[in-house]
């Protein structure tokens, strides 16, 4: 396999978008098939990687010769006189955590893309930015330095922008600044742990080649970071000489912190009463949180699930969600692991009323679109809960719903567009007794309810029983998460059940009436069912054989679980005896 | 006597480059006198081409820092890149006019030659030890911005120079009463006087003293609260010296500003008043700058408040200066130069097609020309300061110098720090302004479309494109900065 498989998987889209411009406005038929081609690829590369690694997928999390496919080039080395160096580098690898991600990115897009056929006004500029957003997703998922990272997750915010502003619904302009406003509030706080992990960390390993202990990057032994760690925890070490870095892995490592520094975990001063540390891991949960999202910063998802075209909705609600929930385990749950301890009570708690608030706005909804946006919410709570516990199961099973969630809710969407394409309404009660109109559509709307409520036999049973496995065995593994809030969490199935199961009854069970008479109700053509037959045997399938899934972050999560339990916990006691 | 001869005629050969402005913008003033303004592309053209000239004597001169004619004048280390910053303002604002109809007053010799001695009275500004070179070179400077923002000659530009000149006039009155007070306790008028004052005159006549002096700096930066002349004076200007305006004038004052911050002593002592004032002054200009374009219709509106905003993120690497922020300072007055340059462009071919600069005219511009456009949201996001534009690697390293004051945790940081980071989100909303009327409306089927043409589009993209390439090569740009400094 090529060294630059995933360099080629993050930036081929790009290389689509130039020949994208390069075409002129009018040869519309060949927009969609340009998207459709490049995703396919993409698709192919993803499917190889995995199927290549097989059962060799490393742990990753923490330390970096336990990544897969790394590729890391300097990018920048800025010299700021007495503030120091700092180096950003272009650095991408995958380990269990992000594998599933990658691979459920490729699906997605690769779906949406066959779905960015009914597009047919302006289709040069709406896949020129698809192009570009398929770009920054990718990249988001396979970043190991912040700066990239962050580049990605706030590039992904203007593509994002247009999509829905320009070729959305009635409301488009609110949504679509609405969804904006929302997700950069939460990429400043981001970005605020960002300037202080930079300003905080350095990179042992320049920092090595910098004060000329080594000639270059490649030749830095261990025995050599370890002086340099050394050195800089004496203090012998001059200022002049770090290397401040943006790499997460060096920030995941306590020996990079530059004593007194902000984030260094001995560090006594304190921000309004609290840790340095803990107050960072909570901007970046709380950022993460508003594009997971969490209640109660949610409201920009089901404005922007509502007005946005079908495919990007699938996008949205099957991929970018997903980046709150990796971006969650991917930084302030490594780089302040005591955060994930201290904290864990009010996570679960986050998650669990999103499971349940949600599920019961979503029963008050009376738009299909907007009661399966609520659904989304409620089924991203399970991935907050599951994270929450910090067990194995948990933690296993969050990863799980998510990629369950980002195939059924795919479905989802495209089962409402299907209907939307048709009659431009998805009021709930102006239709009823869809299914003798429309038998195919039914059924397969009525698999996709289904899997989405939990059946056994579809992921998302997988999913949510292990989340719950999680969450009930945290006050006996590590005693977080109090029994109760697994008891109550089980109220958003109930509910999950009542809200599809009711709205299956409304709009597709007994005698046709439509508001909307003039619109001619016709079935599935066969393109939509390219779309959906997929998403569904994937459901079926990941519900009957999870094994599949789970081998691919299994061993990296078990080895996350054990890295967060015994870092956090270290680091809770000094910060606590700091404190006294 | 001898020595000071000498003295003197040492320095005059350092300001070369001043002297060939000095008879460069002389003879403009003549040349049009004597063909009556009648050879205004000639006049338009020697005024750059003597430019360009102006640059390569920049360029060429030997890097030496120290006092120049006895003191009153000093080559600090910085001194060269702002000069080059006030030049290619300068450059970039008479290039815009040749977009303007013919025979306009922008081309005008009266214009170009006070445009000259503008930038001359900069040039002076960036090198004053002295607190008279100082306050002569900023009436130079004013009064020329006073005639300046008239040059439309009609009645808004009556109003907005007014307003303006009594302002200014008003603002400098106080602080050469904080000059005086300087002068009058230490018997100096160096700039070094100013870390003297708090000793021999006691800690409140000295911040009063240091206080006025910053006033006086404060009004030409348009910081809040003496930001009132700065809408209406941009509003009335003509557009290219609006664009002059909004950067060179401010960058001399912050390097001044710099420079006084570091001589008085005050910015060791973090909890002085005046470092609290500061910060407050910064703080309120962002707030106040970006809160009051959310509401503007007119794009030159927007424009001069959303310069306010920046006014205030200009004044952020001053707590750090003597913690070497000022390369970080350079870094964002040369991207600010070329996002306002960009922005003031556009809203000038705007003003040239249709005759006002109201927003909702751009509506739909995006389906007649997408070119344009994309150019203009790049510069809008660079103004916002997202990636992947140089105007977040410019507020990247502004915050990261403040960093270190919020590290030390002194609340009055950390609040301008979160301020300044959270406004991000009130500039997005108004700043996506333009790209929104832009690229969601439709164009009312009456009007003509907003079409550029070739030069003013190859215009945009030399402002814009320089914010793309110091995203993905900061490092270019601080070599520049390095090697000038």
């Amino acid at each position: 396999m090529s060294e630059n498989i995933l360099t080629i998987l993050i930036f081929s889209p790009l290389v689509a978008l130039a020949l994208v411009l390069l075409l002129p406005v009018k040869s519309k038929k060949a927009f969609p098939w340009i998207s459709l081609v490049i995703t396919g690829i993409q698709l192919l590369i993803a499917c190889s990687i995995i199927l290549q690694s097989g059962d060799t997928i490393q742990t990753g999390v923490n330390v970096e010769s336990q990544f897969q496919l790394i590729e890391k080039h300097p990018w920048l080395q800025l010299s700021m006189g007495t503030l120091g160096n700092f180096s950003i580098n272009y650095f991408v690898g995958m380990d269990g955590l992000n594998s599933s991600m990658m691979l459920l990115t490729s699906i997605i897009l690769f779906i949406a893309a066959i779905s960015a056929f009914e597009i047919k006004t302006k289709t040069k500029g709406f896949h020129a930015l698809f192009l570009l957003l398929n770009t920054s997703i990718n990249g988001c998922f396979l970043a190991l330095d912040f700066f990239l990272f962050y580049l990605f997750f706030e590039f992904m915010l203007l593509p994002m922008y247009f999509l829905i502003g320009i070729w959305g619904g009635a409301r488009r302009e609110y949504a679509s600044i609405k969804f904006f406003i929302y997700t950069l509030a939460g990429s400043v706080l981001i970005l605020i742990v960002m300037i202080g992990l930079y300003t905080s960390v350095i990179d042992p390993a320049a920092t090595a080649v910098k004060t000329g202990l080594a000639q270059n990057i490649e030749s830095v032994s261990d025995a050599q970071v370890n002086q340099i760690q050394e050195m800089l925890l004496n203090g012998t070490l001059p200022s002049e000489e770090y290397v401040r870095t943006f790499d997460m892995i060096s920030m995941m490592d306590a020996k990079n912190y530059i004593p007194n520094s902000v984030f260094f975990k001995g560090n006594i001063n304190s921000f309004f009463g609290e840790n340095a540390r803990l107050i960072a891991f909570l901007l970046l949960i709380i950022g993460l949180a508003i594009k997971l999202p969490a209640v109660p910063v949610h409201t920009w998802l089901p404005d922007a699930h509502v007005e946005a075209p079908t495919c990007i909705s699938v996008v949205l609600a099957g991929i970018l969600l997903k980046i709150g929930g990796y971006g969650i385990l991917r930084i302030p749950y490594s780089i302040f692991p005591e955060g994930a301890i201290h904290f864990a009570w009010w996570l679960g708690l986050g998650g669990l009323i999103a499971i349940v608030y949600a599920a019961f706005v979503a029963l008050g909804t009376h738009n299909l679109k907007k009661m399966i946006a609520y659904s989304s919410i409620s089924h991203m709570g399970f991935v907050l809960l599951g994270i929450a516990s910090l067990t194995a199961e948990g933690i296993n099973g969050a990863i799980y719903q998510m990629f369950s969630h980002g195939i059924i809710s795919g479905m989802l969407f495209l089962v409402a567009g299907v209907l939307y394409y048709r009659t431009k309404d998805l009021e709930i009660e102006h239709y009823k007794g869809i299914s003798s109109k429309m038998p195919i559509y039914s059924a397969l709307v009525t698999i996709a309810f289904f899997a989405s409520l939990g059946l056994p036999g579809f992921s998302g049973f997988i999913a949510e029983l292990f989340v719950f496995l999680g969450a009930f065995q945290s006050h006996e593994v590590n005693n977080l998460l109090p029994a109760w809030m697994a008891i109550t969490a089980t109220l958003g199935l109930i509910l999950g059940a009542a809200y599809y199961l009711w709205t299956l009854q409304r709009m597709f069970l007994g005698n046709f009436w439509s508001r909307n008479e003039s619109k001619i109700l016709s079935d599935v053509t066969s393109r939509e069912l390219v779309m959906l037959i997929p998403l569904a045997v994937i459901s079926l399938v990941l519900g009957i054989f999870p094994k599949l899934l789970l081998d691919l972050f299994e061993p990296s999560v078990a080895y996350f679980v054990d890295f967060i339990q015994e870092t956090g916990k270290q680091n809770l006691e000094i910060i606590f005896q700091a404190n006294n | 006597m001898k020595e000071q001869i000498n003295d003197i005629l040492l320095s005059a050969g350092k300001l070369i480059p001043e002297l060939w402005l000095l008879v460069l913008a002389t003879f403009v003033l003549l040349f049009s006198i004597f063909t009556q303004d009648k050879k205004q592309l000639f006049n338009t053209v020697l005024s750059l081409a003597g430019l360009a000239i102006h640059l390569y004597l920049l360029y060429i001169q030997p890097k030496e820092t120290g006092k120049l004619f006895l003191g009153n004048l000093e080559m600090y280390s910085q001194t060269v890149f702002f000069k080059v910053v006030f030049t290619f303002s300068a450059i970039f604002s008479i290039s815009l006019s040749f977009f303007g109809k013919r025979n306009n007053n922008i081309k005008s010799g009266e214009y170009l030659s006070l445009l000259l001695f503008l930038l001359l009275g900069l040039h002076f500004m960036s090198m004053s030890a002295n607190f008279l070179m100082l306050y002569l070179s900023i009436e130079i400077v004013s009064f020329s911005s006073y005639m300046l923002t008239y040059f439309n000659y009609d009645k808004r530009s009556v109003e907005g120079s007014m307003k303006y000149l009594l302002f200014g006039a008003f603002s400098t009155a106080l602080m050469l009463y904080g000059i005086s007070l300087i002068y009058g306790f230490t018997n100096s008028l160096e700039f070094e006087a100013i870390g003297k004052i708090t000793q021999l005159a006691g800690t409140e006549i000295g911040l009063l003293a240091c206080g006025l002096l910053f006033i006086g700096l404060l009004f030409k930066l348009a910081a809040f609260p003496f930001q009132g002349w700065a809408p209406d004076a941009y509003e009335a200007a003509p557009t290219p010296f609006v664009a002059f305006l909004s950067i060179a004038p401010k960058a001399g004052a912050i390097f001044i500003f710099c420079v006084l911050w570091e001589k008085s002593g005050l910015s060791s002592s973090k909890e002085s008043i005046l470092n609290y004032l500061v910060a407050a002054v910064a703080m309120l200009s962002i707030l106040f700058g970006n809160l009051s374009a959310v509401w503007q219709n007119s794009s030159k509106r927007l424009l001069a408040y959303s310069s306010i905003a920046h006014t205030g993120f200009i004044l952020i690497p001053i707590f750090g200066i003597s913690n070497g922020s000022m390369p970080s300072l350079q870094f964002y007055i040369f991207i600010f130069l070329f996002m306002n340059f960009a922005a003031f462009s556009w809203v000038y071919f705007l003003e040239q097609k249709f005759g006002s600069d109201q927003i909702s005219l751009m509506k739909g511009s995006a389906k007649a020309q997408i070119f344009p456009a994309i150019l203009i949201l790049i510069t809008m996001i660079s103004l916002t300061g997202l990636p992947i534009t140089a105007g977040f690697t410019a507020k990247l390293l502004i915050f990261s110098t403040l960093w270190q004051q919020v590290q030390s945790g002194n609340s009055l940081m950390i609040a301008l720090f979160t301020v300044g980071i959270f406004n991000v989100l009130i500039a997005l909303y108004y700043y996506l302004k333009m790209p929104y009327f832009s690229f969601f409306k439709t164009p009312p089927i009456t009007s003509v479309p907003f079409l550029l043409n070739k030069k003013q589009q190859l215009f945009l993209s030399v402002m814009v494109f320089p914010l793309l390439l110091f995203f993905f090569k900061p490092d270019w740009l601080l070599a520049v900065i390095n090697y000038l400094n």
